[in-house]
């Protein structure tokens, strides 16, 4: 493992308290970045050496700088240039509004009873759409059945579908008509119509739509059947049907919404992510 | 010596009456004590004819314990025979817990990025610059 320091530039004095690391080479371990500032005092960005994977970003006080120095720990450090193992970008606090997260397949022991469990910090006015992405499967690695379910890891349940083009967004479960919302690049309409799961109303090329809205099965009680293998309760915990299965492979998808625009120095933290079975 | 001898008389009664009040107080001690002793056989035959009356009572509650007790051990034996049943059966529910959390680290990101210094996924930044070597 060699390591090796390089200086990267910007063309000009920059304002920036992100920075995304995307590595192209694999096993990339990064010890080290530092900046030097306007003022000439360099400045630690990165305290612990980290693992880049994919990717991973970094926030930290503002600084204005127009160079970095990163030590980076790889095999062909000696003989590749900082741009054939890692992409470096700085940022300044101006979040995105939408973004979507796949996590990988995961594997849990079943258990009939199914709960997404989450931790989510700083959520202010940002919504979240999660979708469970269930296999469950029997001793001999068969799959009994799969499903796709999507729950509310909103407060009080809500729900929230998002579009930006035709005449209408199918909705996952029928909506409590007087809960609903609709948003047109913030904005409120009230011109639509619900038909079943369906909400119609004219959504302007290229805009993002949201509708946000509360289930009616929340606030019917009892088991609402979601297929004939899933059943929901109200604050959408699973039961499962039991049919000689063993384990419970899933992923979860995520969709974040960050619409406020007022707050634009703003973004949700999601910790942890997961689900927990139990037979009781 | 010879005021001695003449005072002797006076000394020896002197220690008479001595020895007799010592022995005035003793027995005045042993009727304290004797009262005492009646006292205390009284709240000691007191204490006997209650616990005599109770003992069906506290026959019961004694049965009662050891019958909780009995059912507690079966209720442990049982358990610690299903678990090793389970053990045997089902080698992976004794391995592994009920909460599986999915590693953020790790998957596919639009718009989102892992942030080392938050723990947690946090949201890209709209405008970005791109450094480079010179």
């Amino acid at each position: 493992m060699a390591r090796k320091s390089y200086w990267i530039y910007s063309d000009k004095y920059l304002s920036h308290n992100y920075m995304l690391l995307r590595s192209i080479e694999s096993e990339l371990r990064i010890s080290s970045i530092t900046t030097l500032a306007g003022d000439g005092e360099e400045t630690e960005i990165l305290k612990n050496p980290i693992d880049i994977g994919t990717a991973k970003s970094l926030r930290y006080p503002p600084i204005v700088s127009d160079r970095i120095r990163v030590t980076i720990d790889h095999p062909l450090s000696d003989v590749l240039t900082i741009d054939q193992l890692v992409k470096i970008d700085v940022g300044l606090d101006n979040y995105e509004t939408m973004g979507t997260y796949q996590s990988e397949i995961e594997v849990a022991n079943f258990n009939k009873n199914l709960t997404v469990v989450y931790d989510i910090e700083n959520t202010l006015d940002a919504l979240f759409r999660l979708e469970l992405h269930i296999s469950v499967v029997d001793n001999y690695e068969n799959i009994v059945y799969s499903s796709i379910i999507p729950i509310s890891i909103n407060d009080d349940g809500w729900m929230v579908e998002h579009g930006n083009s035709g005449s209408g967004i199918d909705l996952p479960y029928e909506p409590v008509e007087e809960s609903m919302y609709i948003l047109i690049d913030g904005s409120s309409v009230d011109n639509f119509e619900v038909e079943d799961k369906r909400v119609k109303f004219s959504m302007p090329e290229g805009y993002d739509c949201f509708v946000v809205y509360k289930p009616k099965f929340i606030e019917q009680g009892g088991l609402y059947e979601f297929s004939k293998d899933v059943s929901l309760t109200p604050s959408y915990g699973m039961v499962l049907r039991d049919d000689y299965c063993n384990k419970v492979e899933f992923s979860i998808i995520l969709n974040s919404y960050n619409p406020d625009i007022t707050s634009i120095n703003h973004t949700p933290i999601i910790k942890s992510l997961g689900i927990m079975t139990s037979d009781k | 010596m010879k005021e001695f001898l003449e005072e002797r008389g006076s000394y020896l009664l002197g220690r008479k009456i001595n020895l007799a009040s010592d022995n005035y107080h003793s027995k005045d001690r042993i009727v304290a004590i004797f009262d005492m002793l009646k006292t205390r056989s009284v709240s000691i035959e007191e204490s006997v004819d209650f616990l005599i009356d109770s003992i069906e009572s506290i026959e019961q509650a004694s049965e009662n314990v050891v019958k909780t007790l009995n059912d507690k051990i079966s209720h442990l034996t049982t358990s610690i025979i299903h678990i090793g049943k389970l053990k045997l059966s089902y080698p992976s529910t004794a391995t592994e817990g009920n909460i599986k959390l999915v590693d953020l680290t790790d998957g596919t990101y639009d718009g989102i990025a892992y942030s080392s210094t938050d723990s947690g996924l946090i949201m890209d930044t709209t405008i970005k610059t791109k450094l480079r070597e010179k």
